[in-house]
């Protein structure tokens, strides 16, 4: 076991030592009172200073009210050149009051040219969302939004639930706009998956779903890494993830995906920047 | 009557009076506790309780939604059957008290919370529920959830004594219904606003209620829908009415052509969606690039039109995976 995968662990304990998260009340005002997040903390980050003034570093746009509880889009936007000497290492996606609080935690390398990331995540009650950017010198960064989000009857006819299944593990993978060598481009990477949690009951048989979701992520471009990712049942159903690569010349941009059954996905896409 | 009455008796075909009361005729005001919910007559023995055109609130307790009756010899047809117990039980009361006939049955018309948690009223009455297959379903698979969640919304108080309850008798096709010597068609038109969407005509009146196939001055929920399927039963359902009145799920009874504005939301958003989505938009981005002015005025615009861009935009998604 990684150290990542431990700490994703002792984020999933420190909620349940935390009692249901769903009983929990945050205070829109107050990010730093709810009580997942300071046993979090402590877990994770120790007496170590987080600086919450980080506008010029890291800013996250997430929805004030979701549109849909089970998919909320999160955007996270650094504001840092990626350069071997100072860069963001780590981008922490936390959201209080979910059962598993830590969402996921990005890794970014130089070659990542940004650390900029974009997903879905479900969000089980109004909560604070944070993203925390670690830098590779150690400070922390830390910006947050409230949303406001629950469920209701919102599981769609499952009109397509056995397509969903006959299509797990495929991938659609692909790089956005003009690749220019040397500039960050954006690619994003989705993933068919039905990231079921093992929280859902089904009404109808009463019985739980059981757990099955997309675990780790990683992607190189010409053998170099410029993202992995350590995830769990926070990303929606169907993963989805918009990040940036540095283009040099013509490489290749792999991702290989690894959920909870151990199955293995890949794929890969020829990138051809000129040079 | 004065001007009201204008170009409101207009006789059809078959020489009967068919729009006599199609203005304004407020029967009867059926109290609910405090709130009173207003009747409209639409023509000889066929009402409708106007529901809010918003989202369940303590203010409107949860009373969404048109909820109709059709009043026959021997007895009355109930079309939906309200948001809770309590409200089940009122318009049981109130139809009987109005119509002078017992309530022998109820259609459902969608799988939706404000037409389906007063079920339990009727059922405890004797009173058979009917559906279509696919909306019974639904009811079983997911309206647990909405219950826990209208229990939290409208206080434990309001939803006193609601269950969920699937309704009993199901239909699979259209056909006739011949009930409480009334006579009256089932149409299931295919998958539209949901896959077990019925409409139920009125053969003496020629009055179609159409459930939430048509939603007059509010932007329609395409969560359960099929776009192209919903489009075509719209232009079913005009033809159908021809001259008469159609009842919507939401907003006042109508003539078939404003069944146009309908349409052209489903096809207008479903358009843009696709343009969107080709173009690469991020799901983050796409409420804003979707904005609608024609639309914006309708009642819910905020915030269903923005779910209903995210539902498609993800439907689209789901079907990329497939090729």
């Amino acid at each position: 076991m990684n150290t990542l995968t431990s700490l994703l662990l002792a984020g999933a304990l420190a909620a349940s030592l935390g009692g249901p998260a769903h009983a929990q009340r945050s205070d829109p005002e107050n990010p730093d009172a709810n009580a997942t997040w300071q046993q979090l903390r402590t877990t994770m980050f120790q007496a170590r200073t987080i600086d919450t003034a980080a506008d010029t570093i890291i800013s996250l746009e997430a929805p004030e009210r979701a549109q849909d509880a089970a998919i909320v889009p999160i955007s996270i936007r650094t504001h840092v050149e990626q350069r071997p000497e100072r860069f963001i290492e780590r981008v922490y996606l936390m959201i209080d009051n979910n059962p598993s609080p830590v969402g996921a935690i990005f890794h970014f390398t130089p070659a990542s040219g940004r650390a900029d990331i974009e997903t879905r995540v479900r969000v089980d009650a109004y909560t604070h969302v944070r993203a925390i950017a670690e830098m590779n010198t150690g400070e922390l960064y830390m910006t947050t939004r409230f949303v406001k989000a629950s469920g209701g009857c919102s599981a769609p006819p499952g009109k397509d639930m056995t397509a969903a299944m006959a299509s797990l593990g495929k991938m659609r993978f692909r790089v956005e706009g003009e690749v220019e060598p040397g500039k960050p481009a954006l690619a994003q990477l989705m993933i068919s998956h039905p990231n079921n949690s093992g929280l859902v009951m089904d009404q109808l048989t009463r019985m739980y779903t059981p757990a099955h979701f997309v675990r780790r992520i990683q992607v190189s471009y010409a053998g170099q890494p410029v993202l992995s990712a350590d995830v769990d049942f926070s990303i929606s159903e169907n993963p989805n993830f918009r990040f940036y690569f540095v283009p040099t010349g013509e490489g290749e941009l792999k991702a290989e995906v690894i959920d909870t059954n151990a199955l293995r996905f890949e794929t890969a896409v020829e990138v051809d920047a000129g040079s | 009557m004065k001007h009201a009455q204008k170009g409101s008796c207009e006789r059809s075909a078959r020489g009967r009076c068919t729009a006599w009361l199609s203005a304004v005729l407020v029967l009867a005001a059926a109290s609910f506790g405090a709130q009173a919910q207003e009747v409209r007559t639409v023509a000889r023995g066929v009402h409708v309780f106007i529901g809010d055109s918003g989202e369940p609130t303590p203010a409107n307790r949860g009373m969404v939604g048109n909820i109709g009756f059709v009043v026959g010899e021997t007895g009355t047809v109930m079309i939906n059957a309200g948001a809770s117990y309590r409200h089940g039980r009122a318009l049981l009361a109130a139809a009987e008290r109005i119509g002078g006939k017992p309530v022998v049955l109820v259609v459902i018309t969608q799988p939706l919370q404000e037409f389906v948690m007063g079920a339990a009223a009727f059922a405890d009455r004797g009173i058979p529920v009917l559906a279509h297959r696919a909306s019974a379903e639904l009811v079983a698979a997911r309206c647990h959830n909405c219950l826990h969640t209208l229990r939290q919304l409208l206080g434990e108080d309001e939803m006193a004594g609601t269950r969920v309850l699937p309704p009993d008798r199901r239909i699979d096709a259209s056909g006739p219904l011949e009930a409480g010597g009334r006579s009256l068609e089932l149409i299931h038109p295919g998958w539209g606003s949901s896959p077990g969407d019925l409409a139920v005509r009125d053969l003496e009146s020629g009055v179609v209620f159409a459930g939430a196939l048509v939603s007059i001055g509010r932007i329609p929920e395409l969560r359960d829908g099929d776009p192209a399927g919903w489009r075509k039963a719209l232009a079913d359902l005009q033809t159908l009415a021809g001259a008469e009145l159609i009842v919507p799920g939401y907003g006042p009874p109508v003539r078939a052509g404003a069944l146009d504005a309908v349409s052209d939301y489903i096809g207008d958003t479903e358009a843009r969606v696709r343009a969107l989505f080709a173009d690469d938009t991020p799901l983050s981005a796409m409420v804003p690039a979707a904005h609608l002015p024609r639309y914006a005025g309708w009642a819910l615009y905020q915030p269903l039109h923005g779910r209903n861009v995210q539902l498609r935009y993800l439907a689209l998604e789901r079907a990329s995976f497939a090729h």
